[in-house]
């Protein structure tokens, strides 16, 4: 019975204590106010062309890495085939 | 040597992650703002084009002078990476250009020279592919002639009126902005090593792999 | 007799998987084709402004020469390799060096006597008063030509022996020379305009110059390795 009345109070300090923990706000907006075209510097955001261009770069680098890997792994192979074959031949 | 390599990858993932967060510590530019940013990218990018560049004169004038095949191996890897790194810096070249100039490509002077550059380096990768025998050497005469367009892509923009920045901007940077980049240049050059120590490998192995197929028909 | 459209398909179908395992002849033939286009636009289109009238006897003049002169250098080592006499070439007793410049000679000649042609024909076609600036148009052409045959005369030795020798020419060459052509374009553009300006012609010839010395000590330097075959 106390546990039970102890969380109920728990539970409502932090409530109260979350309500009054706020930044001071502004006072709120009471209109919106309309515009019919974006200022230059926010007509076409930045931010997708730095991701973009940061992204390409990684995807290049990871692409080529991988095509050196693959032909890497095509002359090894190349090269065991060769080596069971002169192995079967020495025998 | 080659116990190296991996460590060495470590390295450059770590600082190709942790350069985002350089770069977002950075300051603003003054004009651009956020897209200023690409710069970390776009300009090392070029950078290590144009030391890959050098590296693969390098190899061809040691290839065809010392006849030695290693300096064929380190030409032919250093031009393939050159190539990677064009693309990388034709493609965020062109982003940051749409926003900044409005259009995302222009035929001035450095911009032109930079993509003759890039094509310069894409014949001579076609030159090595369906050249047949002797390409290796005649590609090596491409490579030095690539090379001795570099200094004109660097110089354009004080030879001639251009819309690309000047080359005043990398030297002038401010205290904020330094680090990031001269990291960026770091890591990318690191990036470039790595690529060309790989590629050359693969050329290694694949001169390994001639040499046993004639021995194979003795 | 399988009919005449069943034969057609069976040779096509033959190039094309054969094509496929490499894609040789498309690759190639699509980097020409964007030199090409790049040429022509070099020629024409100046800092992003449309075409205007001074630029297109220039540009034709210029395109003209790359051609003729992508002809020449095709043939300059002809008689060798045909006579199977390269080797003899060789092994005479002279600095290599020395082949190359009498090579690259006769290369220049041969464009030269072709430029004699072509610019009053074009200046006739296009109305162009090309000939009042004879003196600064040859500035303009010597230099031009010279490093334009330069690299070329280069090239084609090493290509002699070469496999796909003649789409490798134009596709090595025009990279590397399309800046010797835009500045003879530009200088001789620059003669033809509304306001004829000759110091600026006279500085694209000596921006031409300072690629013709570079291009020359270069192949100069490189000959003599580059053909011990």
């Amino acid at each position: 019975m106390i546990k039970r009345a102890l969380a109920f109070l728990f539970v409502t300090a932090i409530s109260m204590a979350t309500l009054f923990a706020q930044p001071p706000q502004s006072p709120a907006r009471d209109q919106y106010v309309p515009i019919d075209q974006l200022p230059p510097s926010e007509q076409m955001p930045s931010a997708p062309f730095v991701v973009a261009a940061y992204s390409a770069v990684w995807i290049i680098a990871m692409l080529y890495l991988f095509s050196i890997w693959r032909r890497i792994g095509k002359v090894e192979e190349d090269m065991q085939v060769l080596a069971r074959r002169q192995k079967d031949a020495a025998r | 040597m080659k116990k190296a390599f991996l460590p060495l990858l470590v390295v450059a993932t770590l600082m190709f992650a942790y350069a985002p967060v350089m770069i977002a510590q950075a300051k603003f530019e003054s004009t651009m703002f956020l897209l200023q940013k690409i710069m970390y990218f776009h300009v090392p990018s070029w950078f290590a084009m144009f030391t890959a560049i050098g590296i693969s004169a390098l190899g061809g004038i040691w290839f065809i002078f010392k006849n030695d095949k290693r300096g064929d191996w380190y030409a032919v890897a250093a031009a393939e990476v050159a190539v990677m790194f064009g693309v990388m810096g034709l493609t965020t070249g062109p982003l940051w250009a749409y926003k900044a100039w409005g259009v995302a490509w222009q035929w001035d002077a450095k911009l032109t020279i930079a993509f003759l550059l890039e094509l310069t380096f894409i014949a001579y990768l076609l030159l090595r592919k369906y050249g047949g025998p002797g390409s290796d050497k005649l590609s090596a005469g491409v490579a030095l002639f690539g090379l001795a367009t570099v200094p004109f892509v660097y110089y354009a923009v004080n030879l001639w009126r251009t819309i690309h920045p000047a080359n005043t901007v990398v030297p002038s940077l401010q205290p904020g902005m330094r680090e990031a980049f001269w990291f960026s240049v770091f890591a990318f050059l690191l990036l470039m090593s790595l690529l060309i120590w790989q590629r050359a490998r693969l050329e290694r192995m694949r001169s390994t792999l001639d040499e046993l197929y004639v021995a194979e028909d003795d | 007799m399988p009919s005449f459209f069943k034969v057609a398909l069976l040779v096509l179908r033959k190039d094309f998987d054969i094509e496929v395992r490499s894609y040789e002849i498309l690759s190639t033939t699509i980097f020409f084709a964007v030199s090409c286009v790049l040429i022509f636009s070099f020629a024409f289109v100046k800092d992003g402004e449309a075409i205007n009238a001074a630029m297109v006897p220039a540009g034709v003049l210029w395109i003209a020469v790359a051609f003729a002169g992508l002809l020449a250098l095709g043939r300059v080592f002809e008689r060798e390799r045909y006579g199977e006499t390269l080797r003899a070439l060789l092994l005479a007793p002279a600095p290599r060096p020395a082949i190359y410049v009498g090579k690259l000679l006769g290369v220049i000649l041969v464009l030269f006597a072709t430029e004699l042609l072509l610019v009053p024909m074009i200046a006739f076609i296009f109305h162009a008063p090309l000939l009042r600036w004879a003196l600064p148009l040859t500035g303009l052409l010597v230099t031009g030509t010279i490093g334009f045959a330069a690299v070329g005369t280069l090239f084609a030795a090493m290509l002699v022996r070469s496999r796909a020798r003649e789409v490798m020419l134009p596709i090595l060459l025009y990279p590397i020379t399309i800046p010797v052509l835009i500045g003879g374009v530009w200088g001789t553009a620059a003669l033809l305009g509304e306001e004829p300006a000759v110091p600026v012609a006279m500085m694209w010839t000596g921006l031409l110059a300072s690629f013709d010395v570079v291009f020359v000590t270069l192949a100069l330097w490189t000959f003599e390795p580059l053909m011990t075959e």
